[in-house]
């Protein structure tokens, strides 16, 4: 159950640490990304993260960090792979600004 | 090499070449030192930093005596030392091809090594320097 | 016939490098060089972690055992069988049924006294020794044995095996190679660190259909998402051969308390060392590592107590921890130790080791739990651990399993990208003397790819994709093989490097635009074909699986198709791609050719 948690947390993270990226904020909202709203998004990945990685050590030592780094590359490996099918399928970099 | 000499000599020749080959080609040179300067550097180290991480009664101790506390220390210090130096290993080769020529990489692994070698010779009490020796 | 190197210009000299240019330069030929065995050490490694499962599997023999059974009853079966059968062992091994094994198994050996060592002659020691070991399965519910019924074959264990022994030559060459792979490839991690400018940068950057830069970006995915993992079980792959990469080391001890280097590392168990020795070594295994060591026999026999009961204490004091085996040093003796080796639930202590008097049943150690090894033991113990996914749960073996594929899909990103990378200098070159020549009209010949590049070529795709087409080949022949056949063991490995040298004959003849393609729909039959080998020649099929909850068989079954199903998207991808056929530059109008769903 706390896997599930962790995991879910860390692919909010990620998705907000993607969109952080101007280049891939631009491909997928359509529009520059402004400092504000930046800052806010880094901010909220690395807590996220940080929140999932104490979630898995918390209740399970040493192994929840053995698990935390395993869905972590599960959970941030596909994610490259997701925004480029996104981009293609919906042709979001080629909206009008 | 002068010709008239070596063709009566084939070994001096096959030597001759082998050289050169290493003298031209100082990639291979390097790549060596990667490997092997590198090799014997890490393993120096090793024992350089078991003497550093292990107690110092120990040094001091018959050999025949066996002192479990201090055996357990000296333990330690061989698994520690030896985790150490298989990080040095890889980064040592690395550094290699930082250095600026082959000789100048084989010169840092190599004499270290030897510096190593002989502190250990210098530094050691009688007893350990004949068990290293022997 | 013109060389494909870099033309007219001339080569930057070594010391006007950077030092990026310089790691990148270590990068490439330290991954190049041992990519393929790599590429071998990783795929087998990684199905490694699903050995017992996949001895399993191979062994249909060993009936599924529904219900989970009662400690008693097993021991019952257990200590009867082993006190007709191997009364005049020293050790009894008791493995308890898990999630990964549903039968229990049992080995036996006999330690030699320093007295019998005295007295006997080495051929009668070793006599003694064979005659007293012995292993067997042992089905918990019924008490049945297996013997000769079940088929002869390697197993999954075979495959893990050849992940550091490689196959077809000798242990210590085949350790030596994988060695020597572990070193460059730490190298080429660390490099490839060094010389990733934009790490952060590209973290999550992929560009599809643009030939290098997509294969670049997947070999980045592949390895930065993974580094962790990657460093780790490089870090600790060298750490099992320490001895051999840092002997100096253990001159050390040599030097300070007279510790036999060569002694310890060329006998084969504890009892040949000498007397010295021996106590050296014991107190590296308890001080460091944390071993008991089992009391000496007293030579009074003496009745045991329910080795159930010792269990049945153990669990009430640690119900996370999960039993995997237990272990009598010298049964039906007065100082008889029964070890408990378990998997550290929450709670326990980390040293997965709990030591009981098998005479009384009693707790021996103190109250406040097991010896604890050194920092530096408990270190290297934990890296090793962590290589080899010890302590593992299901779901953290599968995390192993796919980080492992991340791995093995770094190395091939990486191979097929040097290849790409020299097949594009070549073709650049192509044009650049087209034109050259056309406008010089002197007739010089064409220019040729490098054999280095062709043959990295053929071995790219008869690794990456015939590797996995040999494994498939090693599960088929399970099925296929009679049972009874004299050999079939190693047959069945035979099998998987004749599929897989047959696919590199493959890569020779075929079209090299086509072999990808026509390997994967291979790769894909091969794979889908093994549930159906499996209903041809047993009772174990998903048919009988599946409602009987044997997720032993039905779990593997259903793997192989998800992984035909995996191979055979990627073959139809791959043939409906064509690299000559380029985007139209008005891209509203052109569908792009990698899409099939528009």
């Amino acid at each position: 159950m706390t896997l599930f948690v962790v995991f879910f947390l860390i692919v909010g993270a990620s998705a907000c640490l993607c969109l952080s990226f101007d280049k891939h904020y631009k491909k997928l909202m359509g529009k520059a990304l402004k400092s504000p709203i930046k800052a806010k998004l880094r901010v909220g990945g690395y807590t996220v993260l940080l929140a999932s990685l104490v979630t898995g050590t918390v209740e399970n030592g040493w192994l929840g960090l053995v698990y935390w780094f395993g869905l972590f590359s599960l959970a941030t490996a596909p994610l490259p792979f997701i925004v480029a099918y996104l981009d293609q399928r919906f042709r979001l970099s080629e909206r009008a600004d | 090499m002068d010709r008239e000499n070596t063709a009566e000599r084939p070994i001096l020749m096959k030597i001759g070449r082998a050289l050169k080959w290493l003298y031209y080609y100082p990639r291979f040179s390097r790549f060596m030192a990667a490997l092997v300067g590198a090799y014997i550097f890490a393993n120096v180290a090793s024992l350089l930093l078991y003497f550093v991480f292990v107690d110092t009664a120990l040094l001091y101790l018959e050999t025949d005596t066996v002192n479990r506390a201090l055996v357990a220390s000296g333990f330690n210090a061989m698994i520690g030392a030896g985790l150490m130096s298989l990080l040095i290993y890889p980064l040592a080769g690395l550094w290699v091809y930082y250095a600026k020529s082959a000789s100048r990489a084989w010169a840092v692994m190599i004499l270290p090594s030897l510096l190593g070698i002989g502190l250990l010779y210098a530094l050691l009490p009688d007893p350990l320097k004949q068990a290293l020796g022997g | 016939m013109a060389s494909i190197t870099k033309a007219d210009t001339p080569p930057i000299e070594y010391e006007e490098r950077g030092f990026r240019q310089v790691m990148s330069v270590v990068h490439t030929w330290s991954t190049l060089v041992p990519i393929w065995v790599l590429y071998f050490v990783f795929i087998t490694g990684t199905i490694g972690y699903f050995h017992v499962e996949i001895t399993n599997w191979m062994k249909p023999e060993i009936d599924h055992v529904a219900e989970p059974v009662d400690d008693a009853v097993l021991f019952e079966h257990a200590t009867r069988y082993l006190g007709e059968n191997a009364a005049g062992a020293t050790t009894w091994s008791i493995s308890l049924p898990s999630e990964r094994r549903e039968t229990s198994f049992i080995f036996w050996s006999r330690n030699i006294t320093p007295e019998e060592r005295e007295t006997l002659t080495p051929a009668q020691q070793e006599e003694l020794r064979e005659s007293n070991s012995g292993n067997v399965v042992l089905d918990p519910v019924t008490g049945a044995t297996y013997g000769d019924e079940v088929r002869a074959t390697g197993g999954g264990d075979l495959l893990y095996r050849m992940h550091y022994v490689l196959h077809y030559m000798p242990r210590a060459m085949g350790e030596y190679i994988v060695i020597i792979c572990t070193i460059l490839m730490f190298a080429g991690l660390v490099t490839g660190i060094i010389i990733h400018k934009k790490i952060f940068k590209d973290f999550f950057t992929f560009r599809p259909a643009k030939g290098q830069r997509s294969w670049l970006d997947v070999h980045n995915i592949s390895s930065v998402m993974t580094l962790p993992f990657q460093l780790m079980i490089t870090f600790s792959g060298m750490l099992f051969y320490l001895a051999t990469i840092m002997p100096l080391v253990f001159y050390g001890p040599t030097a300070t308390f007279g510790f036999d280097v060569e002694d310890f590392l060329t006998s084969e168990s504890i009892a040949d060392v000498n007397p010295k020795n021996q106590e050296l070594i014991g107190i590296l295994a308890e001080e460091v590592f944390g071993i008991t060591p089992a009391p000496e026999a007293a030579g009074v026999q003496a009745s045991m107590a329910p080795l159930s009961d010792i269990t049945s204490d153990f669990r009430s004091r640690y119900p996370d921890a999960k039993i995997d085996r237990l272990i009598l040093q010298n049964p039906s003796d007065q100082n008889a130790a029964a070890t408990i080796r378990f998997v550290p639930g929450i709670g326990s202590p980390a040293i997965g080791v709990a030591n009981y008097s098998a005479a009384t049943g009693e707790r021996l150690g103190d109250s406040a739990g097991e010896r604890q090894g050194s920092v530096a033991g408990n270190i290297q113990a934990t890296i090793l651990s962590l290589h080899e996914g010890r302590f593992s749960p299901i779901a953290l073996r599968w995390l192993y399993f796919l980080t492992g594929l991340a791995g093995a899909a770094m190395i091939a990103s990486g191979a097929v990208l040097w290849a790409r990378k020299r097949r594009q200098a070549y073709e650049t070159e192509l044009k650049r003397f087209a034109k050259t020549s056309a406008q010089s009209g002197d007739g010089a010949a064409d220019p040729k790819v490098g054999k280095g590049v062709i043959f990295v070529e053929h071995m790219n795709v008869a690794t990456i994709i015939g590797l996995p087409i040999g494994v498939a080949a090693y599960f088929l022949a399970n099925r296929l093989i009679p049972v009874g056949l004299e050999g079939r063991a190693s047959l069945e490995a035979d099998a998987m490097f004749i599929a897989w040298a047959l696919t590199f004959v493959m890569a020779v003849i075929r079209p090299s635009r086509r072999i990808w393609t026509e390997l994967m729909w291979l790769a894909c039959a091969a794979y889908a074909s093994i549930p159906f080998a499996n209903a041809f020649t047993t009772n174990r099929h998903l048919g009988a699986s599946l409602p009987d909850g044997d997720w032993m068989m039905a779990g593997f079954d259903l793997t192989m198709f998800g992984i035909a199903f995996l191979f055979g998207l990627t073959a139809y991808r791959s043939a409906i791609t064509r690299v000559d056929i380029k985007p139209q530059p008005n891209a509203a109008i052109q569908q792009p050719v990698m899409d099939p769903a528009q």
